[in-house]
């Protein structure tokens, strides 16, 4: 059986991209965000603390937001934030670590009208 | 006289055109918030996309080669569960997730827990694509079975309208007589399956009808029967001949 990706990564880009116009960019990941407070099968072991520490999302390598979740935050957390369009439109990319060490990443070209 | 006759002639039309009270049958959408809702209808927030996302991973991976046509498949969804017997077993009551987990016995060689990411996945995915079918329970023709069948039937209805727990309560009471009030924060809903697996918001993840099932028992305090026991399997053939003609709503999302 194929292994599945465990952190599923959905991002997109909401209305209608025209330049200097506002667009919102979301983005939804599978994610457990274990706050590290609960307790395992028995009730005896907690269960460790597997969080998103850091999100980064970028527009042409040019740094748009840069977050550090706490344990507050649900699991599969949902992100977003508003841009104006950029002239030439250009690359969103997202990156994400966890407390585990695991990365995830996702692209999508923004199209400027 | 002329005039009195002529006001019973109308008031006959009247209320002859009203049938008397039927019931209205709802899905548990209508008794959501208006945020949840748009959650629910909205493709870019809706955290069960995710699910749907690793079924489609799934299903090109393992199942596509030999189910071409996946409508057809989900086709399966509306008319579970069904009674159904193996050569070296006795005839049981299979649900959508049983009939998942045995085609995925065929591949690994494992059973694995209805619970199981990759059952969750697929069974959304599956749910996803019924999405608008309308449910129908058919009673088995062979005569046997459908005696065997009745008597699951008839079983599901006698747990549905049992009192048990600690708070002493049937599903019934609060499925059928309390629709619509308060139940703490949240509006009871009538117990139609239309739509699952669900992701609900206290459990920050995807849950199978299975695991529904058993929140409910220990949320009356009663004993919780295990999962794939054949008590759960009774009650959902129950409860989803009641949602029979109905459409489906595709994977939900509750609080």
């Amino acid at each position: 059986m194929a292994t599945l990706n465990q952190h599923p990564i959905r991002l997109t880009v909401l209305g209608t991209p025209k330049v200097a116009q506002e667009v919102e960019i979301r983005v939804l990941i599978g994610h457990p965000m274990e706050t590290g407070y609960r307790l395992g099968e028995g009730g005896n072991d907690r269960i460790p603390k597997n969080i998103i520490e850091n999100i980064v999302i970028k527009l042409n390598q040019q740094v748009l937001m840069n977050a550090d979740l706490g344990t507050g935050i649900a699991a599969n957390p949902l992100l977003s934030i508003f841009i104006e369009v950029p002239k030439d439109g250009g690359m969103i990319s997202v990156e994400w670590r966890d407390d585990l060490g695991k990365q995830g990443r996702a692209e999508k070209m923004l199209l400027a009208i | 006289m002329n005039i009195l006759k002529c006001f019973s002639v109308l008031f006959f039309l009247v209320f002859s055109y009203y049938s008397p009270a039927q019931v209205i049958r709802q899905s548990g959408n209508q008794f959501l918030s208006s945020e949840m809702l748009k959650l629910q209808n909205d493709p870019n927030g809706n955290p069960t996309v995710l699910w749907i996302d690793q079924g489609q991973e799934l299903w090109n991976a393992n199942c596509a080669g030999c189910h071409q046509n996946i409508k057809g498949v989900a086709n399966a969804v509306v008319r579970y569960p069904v009674l159904k017997s193996k050569p070296d077993q006795a005839p049981k009551i299979w649900n959508i997730e049983d009939q998942i987990i045995d085609c995925f016995g065929k591949i690994s060689q494992e059973s694995l827990s209805t619970e199981h990411q990759n059952v969750l996945a697929l069974s959304i995915l599956l749910s996803d694509v019924a999405k608008g079918m309308s449910i129908h329970v058919d009673e088995p023709t062979n005569k046997k079975e459908n005696q065997l069948w009745q008597e699951q039937m008839s079983q599901g209805a006698a747990i549905y309208t049992r009192r048990q727990g600690r708070l002493n309560l049937s599903c019934t009471q609060c499925h059928d007589q309390n629709i619509g009030k308060n139940l703490r924060s949240d509006i009871v809903s009538p117990a139609y399956v239309t739509g699952f697996p669900i992701y609900r918001q206290s459990w920050q993840t995807v849950g199978s009808i299975d695991r529904r099932l058993r929140a409910c028992y220990s949320g009356v305090q009663a004993s919780v029967p295990s999962t794939k026991s054949s008590e759960l399997r009774a009650l959902e053939l129950f409860l989803k001949k009641r949602s029979d003609g109905m459409l489906w709503d595709g994977p939900s999302i509750r609080r």
